[in-house]
């Protein structure tokens, strides 16, 4: 009976050991507060995970960063910006942006780039502002994961991701 | 049903044998009567027919029991001598209710030649071709019960239009209706300005008890004695008399009738609907009679829609039904269009516009809208598909952000510009000589003129889509803790009008534009559903 107990304890600690090392995205920050728990508003499809790579030196992006005072906290506001020459002659802007703060509470995340699929990556570079403009509210209604390219390209396994938004300026 | 296809000449042969064979089954039916002249559609006549059948069955039981040879007959309701009502049945329209209920509107060949004395003042009593009367053959939920058949009476001040009907007000037009039941007993007098349900009166021979009526906060209804309101000259004597009658008028508030008003009385008899009809109700499609006091007038349980005002937006079948076209109805409750259209100098363009969801020419534009090169087409306002999945203020921003685009081409390219137009074109024209392209030209003005009213509407709408909720969750430290505050709602007018070419835009300071933008990416929070 005893022998048996054991067996299901080391049963169960292998398995949470072997999904542990599957895991894709590690939640690293707490940016969604208790005291603010009202103030997130829920999302449609919190299951799904899209990666964005982003070349964080590109040109034609604007990259704003402030850090907001909310209560207690200080949380980090981040909005890149990114102009598109093509294909239409408007001014095709797409924001990416990481809102720690409510409404959004964007996270940071520890990712495991080998353990991406294909289907879930989106390398920024590949895509015209088209895309973001015919796609955004889709991708937008799950998590948004940012990675900059520089990581990307490394030789690291587990690289720093953020929490973010994507949207587009309207034009109308 | 749609009629049997003949694709093939082969099949031409069945198809005439087929329909020979139906109109045999059908006459045969009808045998004893009269066929009706419709030559545009048969199915029409047919479902006519059968009214025509149901009325002739029934119409002994509609007449008034008591003799009526007395000018007027004193019960609690105004009730005018019976004339007699010979309809034209080849003269005809059909509509429906906004409740589902079918409407026949047959026009009554032989005039009452009562009319209300203002009318008569002003016109005498020569003026047939600015009187028109109808029979409306109203579809009863209970098939059991047939029709209750009302009488129309049009009185033009003015101008007379083509194809009177009940159901919707001739753009423009300055009138008088007056519902009766079929033995002529009164039931409303609806009042016409310019195409605006303006107000509507009961007359009564008693004064109202307070009790016995209902207004709504919007309403506002004045009671009070005042001298016959007809002029009539009918075969059996005068209608006019010495009487007085107690008149209660009610006033639609915002110059819009559907939808602000609401009264009923209780007592009185009914319409005088058809008891004991037959099989008269031919295609009520979805039945539920509506008791909402809203949009109708109301005896008994029975309900009639106030006719409504011209609509001059055209929704296509890819609008119909959608959120966008929820957030558009809500937008109209409030009046948030003319709110906006009426900055333009009091312009009313009579321009229609038609609204369609769909692709528009620059993928990357939530919306757009496009002059299509002449008066005899609408405006049309496309949204674009692909970016419907926006929270439902921002579509609301859309929407009114068009309809300001197509009130622009209403104003400057309308075939008879009134004096506003006029006035309009002259500030349009600097605006032509300062920058070059539509959009560049339109979006400075809106920049310059609008940005105020519009944040107005989209403040005034926001409760009706999920504002509280909303200000709820931003409601934190940084968010708008002390509520939504009025800055929002501009940012959210800017949005659109960030163009290069947008000097009124491109002066706003960085610190300016960043918090506009601030306020646009709060704003993307917002719920997207309309209800």
């Amino acid at each position: 009976m005893q022998l048996t107990i054991s067996r299901i304890l080391l049963l169960t600690l292998f398995i949470a050991l072997t999904s542990s090392g599957l895991a894709q995205t590690i939640q690293i920050s707490d940016n969604k507060k208790l005291e603010y728990q009202k103030n997130y508003p829920p999302k449609e499809n919190l299951h799904d995970t899209t990666y964005i790579v982003l070349d964080f030196e590109r040109e034609l992006l604007d990259i704003r960063k402030e850090v907001q005072d909310i209560g207690d906290y200080k949380m980090n506001y981040i909005v890149f910006t990114m102009s598109y020459s093509l294909p239409t002659p408007s001014n095709n802007w797409v924001y990416f942006f990481h809102m720690a703060s409510p409404p959004f509470g964007h996270e940071e995340y520890s990712v495991n780039k080998n353990s991406i699929s294909k289907d879930k990556l989106l390398v920024e570079s590949d895509k015209s502002s088209l895309f973001w403009y015919q796609n955004y509210l889709v991708i937008r209604e799950g998590i948004v994961i940012l990675i900059d390219l520089k990581d990307w390209d490394s030789d690291y396994d587990w690289i720093k991701g953020i929490g973010i938004t994507v949207s587009t300026n309207t034009i109308e | 049903m749609p009629p049997p296809k003949c694709s093939y000449l082969t099949s031409v042969n069945y198809c005439a044998y087929f329909l020979l064979s139906l109109a045999l089954v059908f006459t045969s039916c009808v045998t004893e009567e009269e066929p009706i002249q419709n030559p545009t559609n048969k199915e029409f006549s047919l479902e006519l027919q059968e009214v025509k059948n149901w009325f002739d069955k029934n119409k002994a039981e509609f007449n008034p029991t008591s003799s009526n040879s007395q000018a007027r007959e004193f019960s609690k309701d105004l009730i005018l001598p019976f004339f007699n009502k010979e309809p034209d049945w080849s003269k005809f329209t059909e509509y429906y209710f906004a409740d589902g209920r079918k409407v026949y509107e047959v026009h009554i060949s032989n005039l009452s030649g009562i009319m209300p004395v203002e009318f008569f003042e002003r016109y005498g009593n020569q003026n047939d071709e600015l009187i028109e009367e109808s029979l409306l053959f109203v579809s009863e939920t209970n098939s059991d019960k047939g029709f209750t058949v009302l009488v129309a009476r049009y009185y033009s001040f003015g101008a007379k239009p083509k194809g009177m009907t009940y159901h919707q007000i001739p753009e423009g037009w300055n009138g008088q209706i007056d519902i009766f039941t079929y033995a002529d007993r009164h039931l409303r007098t609806i009042t016409i300005e310019k195409g605006q349900l303006i107000s509507h009166t009961r007359y009564q021979t008693v004064a109202e008890k307070e009790s016995s009526r209902k207004y709504s906060a919007l309403m506002s209804c004045f009671g009070s004695w005042q001298d016959f309101p007809y002029f009539g000259d009918p075969m059996d004597g005068s209608v006019a008399g010495p009487q007085s009658v107690y008149s209660v008028n009610c006033y639609f508030s915002g110059g819009g009738g559907s939808g602000s008003s609401s009264i009923s009385y209780d007592g009185g008899p009914d319409y005088g609907s058809g008891g004991g009809g037959s099989s008269g109700n031919p295609g009520n499609p979805t039945g539920s009679q509506s008791n909402d006091e809203s949009n109708n007038f109301c005896r008994d349980n029975h309900c009639i829609p106030f006719p409504e005002e011209r609509d001059e937006i055209i929704k296509d079948p890819s609008f119909q039904g959608t959120n966008a076209d929820c957030i558009f109805e809500k937008l109209k409750s409030i009046n948030g269009f003319n709110q906006v259209s009426g900055r333009f100098d009091g312009v009313t363009s009579e321009l229609d516009v038609v609204f369609k969801i769909g692709a528009t020419e620059d993928p990357t534009a939530t919306g757009q809208t496009q002059w299509m090169g002449s008066t005899s087409r609408p405006i049309e306002i496309t949204l674009n598909s692909n970016l419907m999945g926006r929270s439902a203020l921002e579509v609301a921003r859309t929407i009114l952000h068009e309809m300001i685009h197509a009130e622009i081409y209403g104003a400057i390219k309308t075939n008879s510009p009134t004096t506003e137009d006029l006035s309009f074109r002259d500030t349009f024209e600097e605006y032509t000589k300062r920058y070059s392209g539509n959009n560049a030209i339109h979006h400075n003005l809106m920049a310059d003129k609008f940005v105020k009213y519009m944040a107005d509407v989209l403040q005034q709408i926001h409760p009706q889509l999920g504002g509280s909720a909303y200000a709820n969750f931003m409601n934190y430290p940084e968010g708008y803790p002390n509520g939504v505050p009025r800055e929002f709602y501009e940012a959210l007018a800017w949005a659109g009008l960030k163009d290069a070419s947008t000097i009124a835009y491109q002066s706003l300071s960085a610190a300016e534009k960043a918090e506009i933008t601030g306020h646009l990416i709060k704003a993307e929070s917002g719920r997207k559903s309309c209800n």
